[in-house]
């Protein structure tokens, strides 16, 4: 027989479909594909190979792109109740939170999902509105999942950030916590928040203390395992001054895109935390091969994956299209996926059998409690409205 | 490196498969399996190795493998070009029998070469990554061991992944 440890390593390389279709094989190879141990094992096989990856595109409508193939946006039908409206949040390990309400921790290539109980309400304060944000994160030490869930409160008229609650939701616990408000406003328009390295979720701040001053800004981390903010050094002697800057994750790194009209530049910061590793990746300006244009506006510029090779990027450009940037000829390439959407977000996810804890077959279930949660909503609505 | 040692003979070292094959190697070659390096270093390498668990029919693909990735790293050709000369390399000998890839596989394993392993491994992966369960089965020799009610409830919890 084919020793079993050997075929351990094959298995890590495959992509998630094949798993669970194998692990009908045998009952000694549905033990190897449901352990704790083997899911780790083919995550980091996926990222140190950098296989297995898909982008999911949220926005509207959900649509997965298999990053090996790059040929077609399949449409994604998430198994719970879903609006085209709701958006996902970063990726983590193959998992997304899908911001429904109530949220939903899916992983979409082996389908499992689970509802996430009811987070506390926050505490209206008058000729305030309140936004919420969600970022998801791991917590290696506990190997555990959290949900941080950060409720804004603005100015009615302003729009400026008064302050902020915090509420994080622990998969190993099942249950929402109270945690200290953030004490700086997260960006204001979405998909910016929840760049995942590292165990934190990072985010740009305008130094809004300094109203009067000339612009600063920072890079704020927020710890998920102690729960802690951090700031991280933004690459020295960079411009900031009419620039735009977009914090981006790549390849597992922290990732930073500075643009104006004229030149965008990327930079990576190789090292996490070390801010002489910061390196500039790329330079996009009037030198660029772009006759088609395809690399306007700059500041729309966002890096998302390597090649296989190591040798181009993959880049989402004016939120429409995608192409392929020669690191070495700094040349590009029009990658044509058939099937997009209009507008594409793209959020770069690894196949993984990381569980989100609930079960397949609760499918019918969950749909019909999420369904009862939003009826008793709208009939709460109805009651405030008529008092 | 001076030049009277350039001019001393190379080391070789005997390899003899389960079958009884000889195979007559060079220190570079044997060096790329792991188990010889570790041989070398601890002193202990004789210059004449008994591999049991190979055949001499993949011993002499072994040795095929190791010796191109030997010359190909030593040769004064730039990084680039050995790195697509061994990639074009490794497709075309990745091309057999998916019984000898296996062998193969498990030959990697046990002689310890990181790189084969790693290529037999990733062929195998492509090669099983559409295929039926019973197709499976039938390459690995695994018996199953459900009974009609198990299977089919296992089939059940991902249905879709049979499509």
């Amino acid at each position: 027989m084919f020793p079993p440890e050997i075929i351990t390593d094959i298995l890590s390389r495959l992509p998630v479909k094949s798993l669970l279709r194998f692990r009908c094989v045998s009952t000694s190879w549905r033990s190897i594909i449901d352990s704790q141990d083997f899911v780790k094992m083919h995550l980091h096989q996926s990222i140190s190979t950098n296989s297995n990856h898909s982008l999911i595109l949220g926005g509207l409508g959900l649509y997965s792109v298999d990053l090996d193939s790059l040929d077609r946006a399949h449409i994604l039908k998430p198994p719970f109740y879903y609006r085209s409206s709701d958006s996902i949040s970063n990726s983590c390990n193959g998992l997304i939170l899908a911001m429904s309400e109530p949220p939903v921790l899916w992983n979409p290539f082996s389908r499992k999902y689970k509802i996430l109980p009811e987070a506390l309400v926050e505490h209206p304060t008058p000729l305030c509105f309140s936004k919420v944000i969600y970022g998801l994160g791991y917590s290696s030490r506990n190997d555990d999942y959290k949900v941080v869930r950060v409720v804004e409160f603005r100015n009615e008229e302003s729009h400026m950030w008064e302050y902020s609650e915090t509420q994080i939701y622990s998969l190993k616990l099942n249950s929402w916590n109270s945690a200290e408000g953030f004490p700086y406003p997260l960006p204001y328009l979405k998909g910016n928040w929840g760049v995942h390295v590292n165990g934190a979720l990072h985010t740009l701040v305008e130094d809004f203390f300094h109203l009067y001053s000339d612009k600063t800004i920072r890079i704020m981390a927020f710890g998920v395992e102690n729960e802690n903010h951090y700031e991280v050094m933004l690459p020295p002697e960079i411009r900031i001054k009419g620039v735009n800057m977009k914090l981006v994750v790549l390849e597992g790194c922290l990732c930073l895109v500075c643009a104006n009209k004229y030149r965008a530049n990327i930079w990576v910061m190789k090292e996490y935390g070390v801010e002489e590793s910061w390196t500039k990746l790329i330079s996009i300006g009037y030198e660029t091969t772009d006759p088609d244009e395809m690399l306007k506006p700059l500041t729309y510029l966002k890096p998302l994956v390597y090649s296989k090779n190591g040798e181009n990027v993959l880049l989402n450009c004016d939120e429409k299209r995608l192409v392929w940037y020669d690191l070495r000829r700094k040349t590009i390439t029009n990658v044509t996926v058939s099937g997009l959407p209009f507008v594409i977000y793209p959020e770069v996810c690894v196949e993984t059998l990381v569980s989100p804890g609930g079960l397949v077959l609760e499918k019918v279930d969950g749909v019909k409690k999420q369904e009862k949660l939003k009826e008793k909503k709208t009939q709460k609505n109805r009651y405030n409205d008529s008092i | 490196m001076s030049s009277s040692t350039e001019l001393t003979e190379k080391k070789v070292f005997l390899l003899k498969s389960l079958d009884g094959v000889i195979f007559e190697v060079e220190e570079s070659v044997a060096v790329q399996l792991e188990v010889i390096r570790e041989l070398i270093e601890g002193d202990c390498a004789r210059p004449f190795i008994s591999l049991y668990n190979v055949t001499s029919e993949i011993l002499a693909l072994v040795i095929e493998y190791c010796k191109h990735h030997a010359e190909t790293c030593s040769g004064g050709t730039s990084a680039t070009i050995a790195d697509e000369d061994l990639k074009t390399f490794d497709n075309e000998f990745m091309n057999v029998d998916e019984n000898i890839l296996l062998e193969l596989c498990s030959a990697a394993d046990y002689l310890d070469i990181k790189s084969l392993f790693e290529l037999t491994c990733r062929t195998l992966a492509s090669l099983i990554k559409d295929r039926t369960i019973i197709e499976v089965r039938k390459m690995f020799n695994v018996e199953n061991d459900f009974s009609v009610v198990e299977e089919k409830a296992v089939r059940k919890e991902f249905a879709w992944a049979f499509k």
